[in-house]
């Protein structure tokens, strides 16, 4: 009651303010994944040495030992505009190295490509479907995790590259080391 | 509301409400490549499917899928006069029995699991004609199909999973049939991996 005895109906911000609150403010749901995002890039051997730049995210849940790896690349081919999206699952291995996560990684892509130039007979465009195989390792250092990672496609677009990249923590959950694994 | 409707909706209510107490719901949408057999391999197909599990020891699946470039250009290059671009794609339509067997641990949650099923496969043929002397045309055929595989689903949060699952389909055709453009049974092996909602 106002003092001029009329109700006060509260504003919507005064309504909502102690949910956003504690929306802000909780912590991670022990639900929630952990999420590490970064840039990475490389050399892609096939044929020729063609150099690639891309996003790698690392998603990890608390129900499963894998860390769920999708990424986007652009290769930078002389011929060809290539571009890959890739869905890895990795698996940190348990070596007792401190700092250091070493992983290796089964997935799959698909690869959309298109010819600068058409040549009779041969499709100028398309997209093809390929298995991945994954090897590499994280390096636990705070704020930024670097890694470096060599990867084997096989498919009709078959490849193996070598490359790196950086990652970082979006949450401040301390169950993940800064490279997605579960903390020891 | 007419009483018809209320009586359907009235049925309805009841035998959601009647489902078993342990049965689930799983949706699963994913990519595949058909790896080996009578078709293309390596273009991308897109699926969906939706399984019912009793008590988690047996599903009843209902599955889709869209494959472009479906058949290998060399099988059906008699139906490709010169002038024309040539493409086929299929749909797939199955209905599928799957029994799983959840194993839980330190490991997470893995339910490897059996499946087998019967559905259709309707392929269409597209020529394109690039030519003045040439024609368009559009054939297609439906046959009857019988798949079998394997598969696993990984639990990564208490609804959120994926799926790797293999399976062999086999076409049945009439080879006497004068409409599509493949005259014979196919057989292949497909594999997909796809994100799951739900749990078995």
């Amino acid at each position: 009651m106002t003092i001029d005895g009329c109700a006060r109906v509260p504003s919507a911000t005064e309504r909502w303010w102690p949910l956003l609150a504690l929306a802000i403010l909780s912590g991670p749901a022990r639900a929630d994944p952990g999420v590490r995002i970064g840039a990475r890039g490389g050399v892609e051997l096939r044929g020729d040495a063609d150099p690639y730049a891309g996003v790698d995210l690392r998603l990890a849940f608390p129900l499963s030992p894998l860390t769920i790896n999708p990424t986007f690349d652009d290769v930078f081919d002389a011929n060809m505009t290539i571009y890959r999206l890739s869905v890895n699952a990795l698996y940190y291995l348990p070596v007792p190295i401190r700092r250091v996560d070493p992983y290796v990684g089964i997935g799959a892509s698909v690869t959309v490509f298109s010819f600068k130039q058409n040549t009779p007979g041969v499709d100028s465009n398309g997209n093809r479907l390929g298995l991945n195989l994954t090897a590499g390792a994280c390096f636990d250092i705070p704020v930024v995790s670097p890694f470096v990672q060599l990867d084997k496609g096989i498919g009709e677009l078959d490849f193996i590259s070598l490359g790196g990249g950086l990652v970082v923590a979006l949450d401040g959950d301390d169950r993940w080391t800064g490279c997605g694994r579960r903390a020891r | 509301m007419r009483p018809p409707i209320v009586v359907a909706l009235a049925v309805g209510i009841v035998a959601v409400a009647a489902a078993p107490a342990h049965a689930q719901w799983l949706a699963t949408a994913y990519i595949d490549n058909d790896v080996a057999g009578d078709v293309q391999s390596g273009r991308v197909g897109l699926g969906v499917s939706a399984a019912y599990y009793l008590r988690g020891q047996i599903g009843l699946e209902l599955d889709g899928e869209l494959h472009g470039h479906f058949f290998r250009d060399e099988d059906v290059a008699a139906l490709q006069p010169t002038g024309v671009d040539l493409n086929t794609r299929a749909a797939l339509a199955a209905g599928n029995v799957v029994v799983p067997y959840c194993l839980r641990g330190a490991a997470g949650t893995w339910c490897p699991y059996a499946t087998a099923g019967l559905g259709l496969i309707h392929a269409t043929f597209e020529g394109t004609a690039h030519r003045a002397d040439t024609e368009s045309f559009t054939r297609t055929q439906t046959n009857f199909a019988g798949n079998a595989g394997v598969g696993v689903i990984h639990a990564l949060t208490r609804w959120v999973g994926f799926r790797v699952d293999a399976r062999y389909l086999h076409a049945f055709v009439d080879e006497r049939s004068t409409s599509g453009g493949y005259f014979k049974d196919y057989g292949y092996w497909r594999v997909s991996v796809g994100v799951t909602l739900g749990a078995p």
